[in-house]
């Protein structure tokens, strides 16, 4: 029993692991946005974004503010940064901060999106979430609708597959132990196929 | 498949410009500004750029300075990439050998039939697009594969000067470099290197080159101050029994380097030319304590041992070399013959300075097996015969 307990502890470490190994890829791991969360109608506020990742950072991001709020300023570059409509677009070259000034609308609340495309691998994703301006909201990583060619996002396609697989293997190889510890039917072929 | 003549031009693609993308003024420098002014078009969903491009515009101006990379090739033409490569065709199964080493197979996507018969040292590369044989090659089928980069021979039928001329006009960037010395050493090295300059894989080039040199400079080490015994080096297609001419390797050639560096002395010193024919009664006089024979129809080793004894027994034929100092103390060895000009010529080296100072404490089969399986990561052949007879360890 308790060569069984070392080898699964081993086994659930040697796929976390590999896990994280596969999780190690150059590029940006993402970006945030902090704003406050409940602007003062009418009034104008600061949102920050956060670029999190190790240079050389190469990303494009575009946020939409709401219809109704107003860009006012950024202290990014300025010829890194672009305003098209309530479209917002930098282009951050190896800086991990970004703010910008915005005038919220006479009812305060709304919602903010944003997309990030990282230029120096595959990935891209979502800044924030919907339904009001969130403080410290996370990305989403999934990948997101580009304004042109869609690449295909090698990396996290590759990292969710493992993932997945992990899980499945570990979940097989624990229900396969409590089976053989309960009298289960287990073949022992392939107990030992799992087992080891 | 259609072999088009070298005077019938290409007209099933369009031409490509050739530049680093996003390089808005053409002065083969993006900068930061023009780099970000390509990012904010292309997230406002306008500009010219593909994502793709975009990605490479940022590769170069974060990984090369925001210049292209440039060497001059083997030919001695000026060859530049303006973006990451990530197709290549290459023509020649040397070529190949240093993709393997410097770990760029992957990107592979033609090869010409040369790699296809060598499905053992090129598992992945052999399964791509023939693009015809070394001396005709499909035009348009390469033309097709949109390769960044095509490798191919300094000169020959498919020299680089040839295939730039095809393939420059549709963006497609060619290379001349042989992978086998020609002349000097030192070539192979350089190209490698110059390969890794455009791929980018500078790191794997300097450990095939470190492990290289380690290796030579423990040869070097060891047969400094040895007495040296005299070696005579001959190699055949396979008729060297018929004939009394025979092909040696004078100053200046490879195989010659080769020997003195692994501690022998060339009993052809005195030649002038680089390829003496010599007789067999001159041999007889010269009495070699070594003779090695080199098999210019063998990649990789014999697969048994009938193969290169008969070799040895045929250029034994008539030619009373019985009692030669070689003979008697049986030190008559065939090997190989890209042991000597390829990139695993290293373990030529130690294989014949193994022949001419037998204490030397390196067994030639590791370096060899070490270079399959480390650098052209395939499992080393159990069997192959590299040396014959074989070498007592």
């Amino acid at each position: 029993m308790r060569c069984k307990i070392l080898t699964l502890l081993l086994f659930l470490a040697t796929a976390a692991f590999l896990a994280g190994t596969v999780t190690a890829v150059p590029g940006t791991d993402g970006v945030t946005r902090s704003a406050p969360a409940d602007p003062v109608p009418g009034a104008e506020f600061d949102v920050k974004l956060t670029i999190s990742g190790e240079r050389p950072l190469v990303v494009g991001i575009v946020e939409t503010i709401p219809e109704g709020f107003d860009f006012v300023s950024t202290s990014h570059t300025p010829d890194q940064y672009d305003v098209s409509g309530q479209k917002i677009v930098f282009a951050v070259i190896n800086e991990t901060e970004i703010l910008y000034r915005v005038k919220a609308s006479s009812s305060g609340l709304d919602t903010f999106t944003g997309t990030w495309i990282d230029m120096l691998s595959q990935k891209e994703g979502s800044i924030a979430g919907t339904g009001g301006i969130e403080e410290g909201s996370t990305p989403t990583p999934t990948p997101t609708p580009t304004p042109a060619t869609t690449p295909t996002p090698e990396v996290p396609g590759f990292e969710t597959f493992f993932t997945a697989l992990t899980l499945v293997i570990a979940g097989l190889f624990v229900v396969l132990l409590r089976n053989k510890e309960e009298g289960g039917r287990v073949e022992r072929g392939t107990y030992y196929l799992i087992y080891w | 498949m259609v072999l088009i003549g070298s005077t019938v031009p290409l007209t099933v693609m369009p031409a490509i410009a050739t530049g680093i993308p996003g390089d808005d003024d053409g002065n083969d420098n993006i900068t930061e500004k023009e780099l970000a002014g390509n990012i904010l078009t292309y997230m406002l969903g306008e500009g010219d750029l593909s994502l793709d491009e975009l990605r490479d515009a940022a590769h170069v101006y974060a990984y090369w300075n925001g210049v292209p990379r440039t060497i001059v090739d083997t030919a001695e033409r000026t060859v530049t990439i303006y973006k990451p490569v990530k197709k290549i065709v290459v023509l020649s199964s040397d070529g190949a050998r240093a993709l393997r080493i410097l770990g760029d197979e992957d990107k592979v996507v033609g090869i010409s039939e040369t790699i296809k018969r060598h499905p053992y040292y090129f598992p992945e590369m052999s399964q791509k697009k023939s693009v015809g044989t070394w001396k005709e090659v499909d035009w348009e089928e390469i033309v097709s594969l949109e390769p960044d980069l095509l490798i191919t021979y300094a000169t020959g039928s498919i020299n680089a000067d040839l295939a730039a001329e095809k393939l420059d006009p549709f963006g497609i960037t060619v290379v001349g470099l042989y992978f086998y010395v020609t002349d000097e050493y030192e070539q192979i090295f350089d190209e490698l290197e110059k390969l890794a300059i455009l791929l980018e894989k500078e790191e794997a080039a300097e450990k095939y080159l470190k492990w290289h040199d380690e290796y030579e400079a423990r040869v070097h080490d060891f047969i400094a101050g040895k007495e040296k015994p005299n070696v005579f080096m001959t190699y055949t297609g396979g008729s060297i029994g018929k004939i009394m001419e025979i092909a040696s390797y004078g100053p200046g050639a490879i195989d010659y380097t080769l020997c003195e560096k692994a501690g022998g002395r060339p009993i052809t010193e005195d030649f002038s030319t680089k390829y003496p024919k010599v007789s067999a009664e001159w041999v007889l006089t010269e009495n070699p304590d070594i003779i090695i024979l080199k098999s210019g129809d063998v990649f990789g080793g014999w697969d048994n041992e009938t193969e290169p004894a008969d070799l040895i027994a045929q250029m034994m034929v008539g030619k009373n070399w019985d009692d030669i100092n070689a003979t008697e103390n049986n030190k008559i060895y065939a090997v190989p013959w890209s042991i000597t000009n390829g990139l695993e010529h290293i373990y030529g080296e130690v294989l014949l300075a193994k022949i001419c100072q037998p204490e030397l404490d390196i067994d030639p089969t590791e370096v060899y097996k070490e270079f399959l399986e480390d650098f052209l990561r395939v499992e080393y052949p159990e069997g192959k015969v590299l040396v014959y007879p074989l070498l007592a360890t």
